[in-house]
């Protein structure tokens, strides 16, 4: 039974609640308070293609996701046609055209690249930073600086050394800088918080569009009368920590300005990876899934391998055209390792092996993919007695991808039955690699 | 082709079964006066020093065309662009001029900051509407490959 909620009015039993919980009275006043930034690039994939191309300035761009099948980043033209985020490309053809709207294949290589500058940028401005995603980083505002004009001058740096444009939000925990940052993008990109500003914004703030609130908790948030974070707020902590545990009360403390989550300068390591693809044409071939799950693996172990760490469990997807009446025949496995391995051969073989027992004859099978989860850093992983993986590889693998990255794809692989790849989806309109590769970069002319 | 240095040594036959023991004295000693630059490690030249100060904003370009060779710009050339740096009136510049991007030397004349060319019979571009023109980065350094 849920216990019901007693909802006050006003700013003051907030206060209470947070005075009871946390004892920290002091830090009601904000001026002392740590403050949190939340540097946010705009359009970030977007605006990597515009870096070296002026003239799509002001025009609408959409980039692709990498089998250019959903659009995964717009330009602010684009948003106002009313084209949707991971709308599917066909639905969008029409318009695409109408509007004459420039198509881009995601190119992972150049906004990875352009992403390492822009956090480098900020790095060298700020002390504690945390990279959050491949376009946001936390970072504390040093103490003692005028806020507004520190931010300002970050921002200034970061566009003018990088060239992509950026918004900062700041508050007093990372949910209320994540908040700011919204704000910022709707005037000039940047938003500072004070404790007035934060009260008065709380009040129309619906509690669904906080960082971290998804649709279901806001729905049951609604049940309870809580529509808006001054409402959350509201809420005596005590009883928000018995109806959404400790979660719903740091979010809580989180919007009341209390730092709860910290900015933590160690990167912490992705918790899973995925690779898949869909087929260019649906398939019942078997050595083209082998193909196709042996380039998926292949993938992930590089990726593993740059991120110096080793993945505990495998889940092998195979799905099957959702048309006629094979929409359920489909199926994953999912296989773990006793020692966390990054090893190429290893995830090659149990992807193969999990082909086999998926395959059905007949199926027209759509996509094939490969996820890896529970990784850890390969140098704390403790030794094993009965290992399940071979000896280390990892001298002959390191060659391997310092050859690939430097031929800038796979120009050594591990052998599969296949040597064409003609089962993938192109990529037709993908940018050059303007920084990644020398036969790529931008002309100028004089 | 490893060099044999035989070294006698005189053992007491019942500590040391001379038929089993191991080549040990077989490979050269390390002896001799050591080298006197070995705690003086450097690595060899990189080009990539010369030319960049900021890794961090600064980017490649390739030239075409022939209107800055009086700047000994020459097509083909690869140009190193650093965003960082501010321009300034006489430096040689990147610029995106009506979404193309150009390189030219910015200078100060009656009307205002101008792209001009190192050619005669090339007009200079003013810089006044801040629009369509804008710098994109300063060139500090060149490399041409013969």
């Amino acid at each position: 039974m849920i216990p019901k909620v007693v909802l006050y009015g006003g700013w003051s039993p907030a206060v209470r609640g947070y005075f009871d919980s946390y004892k920290l009275g002091t830090i009601l006043d904000m001026s002392q308070a740590t403050q949190i930034a939340l540097l946010d690039c705009n359009n970030f994939f977007v605006s990597c293609e515009r870096l070296f191309r002026p003239d799509l300035m002001g025009k609408p761009v959409v980039v692709l996701s990498s089998n250019d099948g959903c659009v995964v980043a717009r330009s602010q033209e684009v948003k106002d046609i009313g084209i949707g985020m991971s709308v599917p490309y066909f639905q969008i053809k029409d318009i695409v055209k109408q509007h004459d709207v420039q198509i881009f294949s995601g190119h992972l290589a150049l906004y990875r690249d352009v992403s390492r500058r822009v956090f480098e940028t900020l790095r060298a401005q700020v002390d504690q930073v945390e990279q959050y995603s491949v376009d946001e980083a936390f970072f504390v505002v040093p103490q003692g600086v005028d806020s507004e004009v520190f931010v300002a001058q970050v921002k200034q740096r970061v566009e003018s050394s990088v060239g992509i444009p950026v918004s900062i939000g700041v508050g007093f925990s990372k949910t209320q800088a994540k908040c700011a940052s919204v704000q910022a993008k709707k005037t000039n990109g940047l938003h500072v918080l004070t404790a007035d500003s934060w009260s008065h914004l709380c009040q129309t703030l619906d509690v669904g569009s906080v960082w971290g609130v998804g649709r279901s908790l806001s729905a049951v948030f609604a049940t309870h009368g809580i529509r808006t974070v001054a409402d959350l707020c509201a809420v005596p902590s005590r009883q928000i920590e018995m109806l959404f545990g400790v979660v719903g009360k740091r979010l809580q403390a989180e919007l009341q300005g209390v730092m709860c989550d910290s900015v933590n300068q160690k990167r912490a390591l992705q918790k899973s990876l995925m690779s898949t693809r869909s087929f260019a044409s649906n398939t019942n071939d078997s050595a083209v899934l082998a193909d196709a799950v042996a380039y998926h693996a292949r993938h992930i172990a590089a990726d593993l391998r740059a991120m110096r760490a080793g993945a505990t469990t495998m889940r092998v997807m195979l799905r099957a055209s959702p048309y006629g009446d094979f929409l359920l025949r489909g199926g994953s496995k999912e296989v773990v390792f006793v020692c966390p391995t990054s090893d190429t051969f290893a995830l090659i073989a149990v992807a193969e092996a999990a082909i086999v027992d998926l395959y059905e004859q007949g199926v027209p099978y759509q996509k094939v993919g490969v996820s890896v989860h529970g990784i850890v850093p390969l140098n704390s992983t403790p030794a094993t007695l009965f290992p399940d993986t071979k000896p280390d590889m990892s001298g002959l693998l390191r060659t391997l991808d310092t050859i690939n990255a430097k031929a800038g794809s796979e120009l050594i692989t591990v052998g599969s039955r296949l040597q064409t790849t003609t089962w993938q989806a192109r990529s037709d309109m993908r940018s050059p690699a303007y920084t990644t590769r020398w036969s790529d970069i931008a002309t100028v002319s004089t | 082709m490893s060099k044999t240095t035989v070294i006698s040594i005189a053992v007491a036959p019942d500590t040391v079964d001379l038929q089993q023991s191991s080549p040990l004295y077989a490979a050269q000693p390390a002896a001799g006066f050591p080298s006197p630059g070995d705690d003086l490690v450097e690595q060899s030249l990189n080009i990539h020093d010369l030319l960049v100060d900021n890794p961090t904003s600064t980017f490649f370009v390739r030239v075409s065309g022939d209107s800055m060779e009086g700047a000994r710009i020459f097509a083909d050339d690869v140009l190193v662009v650093d965003r960082a740096v501010q321009a300034r009136a006489g430096m040689i510049v990147v610029a995106a001029v009506y979404g193309e991007l150009v390189v030219k030397r910015l200078q100060q004349t009656k009307t205002g900051l101008a792209l001009c060319s190192e050619q005669v019979g090339y007009e200079p571009i003013l810089i006044d509407d801040t629009e369509g023109c804008f710098i994109w980065g300063v060139v500090t350094g060149s490399a041409r490959v013969f």
